[in-house]
């Protein structure tokens, strides 16, 4: 058996230093930096919002200037979806899935380390506005005419444009490699109705990923080519429409929103079970809602657009799907609840955030329904009610399972246990700072307040929700801190984890803590949906690890299976480390460095450079030879 | 007294949404707190932890299949219905209305004009109370959004593009709105009041805006300051729609798209410094002499 390791082990290894850190194409690594990198954009755009909230303390406060609060916010929203949550929960999809299907990787591991060096660069690319004062400032959904060169003559917009393009390339990267990985890596066994819930979810996500992002990129593109080449798209002047932008945009922007979301209760799937102690109820009708919650979300986009002036034939169509949506997640919303109220739950950090995103979701899913009605949305719309709103359903919906998922797995990723009290105290200051920043705004949205204002006047009844909020935001960075102190203080000092200290029911906690580069020194065999609680199964692998079987290790192997039944079908060998992706991603950079400064010289450059590197890429290379 | 609370409605339009409000909004109360009760029974209720229970619980199940989609499907269905029902009441159409303003929005003020066009004004709107009233909305810069929440929903207003809604006051008073769609660095202090008069009030009104400015040597300091380069005075030599019409400003009842009060005052201190009041606004800082400043106050608030 110790030779059996060995031997994978001398297989699987990575050059030391610097050189590993560029050429890496362990998932687990990847995905460990996906999620460093995104906090590090969450707390960018955490800072943005205290100051925004300091500027709102009370009527006419001077703080920031006008131009400086309006790229806060556009700032505050594109990294918050596009930097923050979405690679947030790849970098859990990258974490976890392989490791949740008994694979010893992701399907294209050097499209893995693509997926993130682009979002490094595409990230870095869009805050290098912030130095020179050319943030985007347009807001998130950048509508045009404003974000026409007429109204916006500045570099703003086009880093907004060119930074977006940029982005979709690695989230589509991530997409398909996740969808492959989950229809051909699964354990022998691991029939696709066994399948862990969180691998449904980023399923559904990938696919709304794959069909609703050339939206976003098409309406960019042309954004681009109106700002920059002349063309006319949008401007009525010359026979555009303005609102063929909010169209395209919002037929991305809303299955964005379940891309966001989805991956997130497949954290809050995971966790239930294992912190009430008991199978989860109604799984097959827990992954049709996310199936159904993925296709529902791309007929709803028109519900953005209530208050345009579109005929009202149309919009009770789409009201209709909106309040359809409701069917899905009251499905979820009580499969956990009849999970929770059949189990014995267990009140550590993790199933906390878990209970707190279930209360504030619920508010979000409920305000949500109030905005499928059409008279009320047109009402409420791009009024601080939307605000509450939308922080209710991706705070609450998303950022509370992240949180929860960082304390989940963090034994499994750092070999190490965070602080318990510490974690549970985090979670108290962010649910009651969570709750006193965005409450008041339902009030304050109410009272008439519309969004995206850098100052209100005094006596309209606003002011003490608006300071409420404030100092909600206050408490809500305590909480934040609290988090990120915790694992910084855990990565050193907490004590070792075991391989499994929650008694989880996924193949993740069947191996160690962290795990090996490899996963499993052999692959796993499941029968059931639940693999870590058949003990006799894991057993069995043990014993298939002293006779040496399905150990797979002449080179990066592992198993490819059938799509729906699980059933072994192949050994795949895996591309090992390569400098390749990190070279391609800069190459990419210098394309889009060269369309920002209209240096097209530079642009061609880069594209020779793209080109070059992806030759490299596919040079074919020695494998490594049985000794 | 001005406030923009959709909980105060004014008109039947705005009174429909707040009744439609009240009815989502006691839904979703009995709904979280039956959720909530739950998520309390399960937390509280049981002993914790112990190896894990992998029975598949056929009432599990079936509580999951009625209460997660049986019940809520019904409620939907009645709340889509309510919704459905208040649609004619906030919509322009069939509202026979007797009267057209329109309204054209701008970075950063809202131009008004009523008769055909022929009778222009900026930032205050007046109606006669029970009249229904069809405000036709449409831009010539970027996309705003005119929200009068005490009278009725939003309607964005588009370039390229007209939109209306009805305004129907039934009682007067004067309602506070503002632009409710981002455009631009001012957006926040895009204001407006809807002042709604008795019908014999509204007409003395209506008649006075007609009225072109009288001739006064106050008009040729306005000119001779540069105003009329952007601002319009009816009498005026040089027309320009650039900026709000100044007609009858004294009439009104604030300066600077509902920023400020109208008071000699606050007029004086816009004129002096309109980039500290309202940074990136459309007017600059015209640096003009006190003495000067002075004769335009005087001469603008004398504009009735």
């Amino acid at each position: 058996m110790e030779a059996h390791v060995e031997r994978l082990e001398k297989v699987w290894a990575e050059p030391a230093g610097i050189v590993s850190f560029l050429t890496s194409v362990d998932h687990k690594r990847i995905g460990i930096r996906y999620l460093f990198t995104a906090f590090a954009f969450f707390i960018a755009a955490g800072i943005e919002a205290m100051v925004m909230r300091a500027q709102l303390a009370r009527p006419g406060e001077r703080l920031v200037s006008p131009e400086t609060y309006d790229q806060l916010f556009s700032l505050h929203g594109t990294t918050m979806i596009f930097l923050f949550v979405t690679p947030m929960l790849s970098g859990f999809g990258n974490y976890c899935v392989p490791l949740m299907i008994g694979a010893r990787d992701m399907a294209f591991p050097r499209l893995n380390a693509l997926s993130y060096w682009v979002f490094l660069s595409s990230g870095l690319f869009i805050y290098a506005s912030v130095p020179f004062g050319l943030a985007p400032n347009d807001g998130w959904f950048n509508y045009v005419p404003l974000s026409d060169k007429v109204f916006t003559p500045d570099k703003n917009i086009d880093f907004y444009t060119l930074g977006l393009i940029f982005i979709t390339i690695s989230t589509t990267a991530g997409a398909a490699n996740f969808i492959v990985t989950i229809f051909k890596l699964r354990a022998p066994g691991m029939s696709i109705n066994r399948m862990p819930l969180f691998c449904w979810a980023v399923l559904a996500t990938s696919f709304a990923v794959i069909f609703a992002l050339p939206s976003l990129t098409v309406a960019n593109t042309m954004l681009e080519l109106e700002r920059n080449w002349g063309f006319h798209f949008f401007q009525p002047a010359h026979g555009g429409d303005p609102l063929l932008w909010q169209h395209l945009f919002w037929i991305f922007g809303h299955p964005d929103v379940y891309i966001i979301f989805l991956p997130a209760i497949g954290i809050v799937s995971s966790v239930v079970p294992v912190f009430s102690r008991r199978s989860i109820v109604g799984y097959e009708w827990l992954a049709l809602a996310t199936v159904l919650t993925g296709i529902v979300g791309f007929g709803v986009w028109v519900h953005h657009m209530f208050a345009t002036g579109l005929p009202q034939i149309s919009m009770t169509f789409f009201s209709a799907a909106s309040f359809m949506i409701v069917i899905p997640s009251g499905i979820q919303i009580f499969a956990w609840l009849a999970t929770m109220l059949t189990g014995r739950p267990v009140l550590k950090t993790p199933f906390l955030y878990v209970l707190g995103f279930v209360v504030v979701f619920v508010i979000g899913g409920l305000t949500g329904v109030m905005f499928a009605a059409v008279p009320f949305d047109q009402q409420a719309t791009d009024s601080y009610f939307v605000v509450a709103h939308f922080h209710y359903v991706l705070f609450g919906g998303a950022v509370f399972p992240i949180f929860a998922g960082i304390h989940y797995w963090f034994p499994k990723m750092s070999g190490r246990m965070y602080h318990e009290l510490a974690g549970q105290v985090s979670f108290w200051l962010v649910f009651v700072g969570f709750n006193l920043t965005f409450f008041p705004m339902h009030i304050s949205g109410l009272l008439g307040m519309p969004r995206r204002v850098y100052t209100y006047p005094g006596g309209l009844g606003w002011d003490a929700y608006n300071l409420l909020s404030t100092i909600g935001s206050g408490v809500l960075a305590a909480g934040i801190l609290v988090i990120a102190l915790n694992v910084l203080w855990s990565l050193r000092r907490g004590p070792p984890a075991l391989s499994d200290p929650w008694g989880g029911n996924t193949l993740e906690w069947s191996t160690s803590s962290p795990p090996p580069h490899f996963n499993f020194p052999v692959i796993p065999i499941v029968r059931s949906a639940d693999p870590n609680w058949d003990v006799e199964d894991r057993r069995q692998d043990a014993l298939r690890l002293e006779r040496g079987e399905l150990l797979l290790a002449d080179g990066h192997q592992t198993l490819a299976t059938t799509v729906l039944e699980g059933e072994a079908e192949d050994e795949l060998h895996m591309p090992s480390e390569s400098v390749w992706p990190f070279v391609l991603a800069l190459s990419l950079s210098v394309v889009f460095f060269g369309l920002l400064m209209k240096l097209y010289g530079v642009a061609i450059l880069g594209c020779i450079l793209v080109a070059g590197a992806i030759a490299g890429w596919h040079r074919p290379q020695r494998e490594l030879q049985d000794q | 007294m001005r406030d923009q609370s959709t909980l105060r409605p004014a008109s039947h339009a705005a009174q429909s949404i707040a009744d439609l409000w009240w009815i989502l909004f006691v839904v979703s109360v009995v709904v979280f707190f039956v959720v909530v009760t739950l998520l309390f029974v399960a937390v509280l209720r049981r002993r914790a932890g112990g190896a894990p229970d992998r029975s598949t619980s056929r009432g599990a199940t079936k509580f999951v299949a009625v209460a997660g989609v049986i019940v809520p499907a019904i409620v939907v269905i009645l709340l889509f219905f309510a919704s459905v029902a208040t649609l004619p009441a906030v919509s322009p159409a069939g509202k026979n209305a007797r009267m057209t303003i329109d309204v054209v929005g701008r970075q950063w003020f809202w131009d008004v004009y009523y008769r055909n066009r022929t009778i222009r004004t900026a930032n205050e709107i007046h109606i006669p109370v029970g009249v229904p009233v069809e405000i036709r909305v449409t831009s010539e810069d970027v996309i705003h959004s005119l929200w009068v929440p005490r009278l009725n929903r939003k309607i964005d207003v588009i370039p390229g593009q007209t939109n209306a809604v009805v305004f129907d006051a039934d009682k007067p008073g004067i309602f506070r709105g503002q632009c409710a769609e981002f455009c631009g660095v001012e957006h926040g202090l895009m204001a407006l009041l809807v002042v709604a008069q008795p019908a014999p009030q509204f007409d003395r009104w209506l008649a006075d805006q007609a009225e072109p400015a009288p001739k006064s040597p106050g008009l040729d300091a306005f000119v001779g300051a540069g105003c009329s380069g952007c601002h319009e005075i009816s009498g005026a030599p040089r027309k320009s729609r650039y900026g709000p019409d100044l007609s009858h400003l004294g009439s009104r009842l604030t300066i600077g798209a509902g920023t400020l009060t109208n008071t000699p005052e606050h007029l004086a201190d816009w004129l002096r410094n309109p980039q500290r009041i309202k940074p990136g606004n459309k007017m600059p800082d015209l640096g003009l002499p006190e003495p000067e400043i002075q004769a335009l106050v005087r001469y603008l608030e004398s504009l009735k």
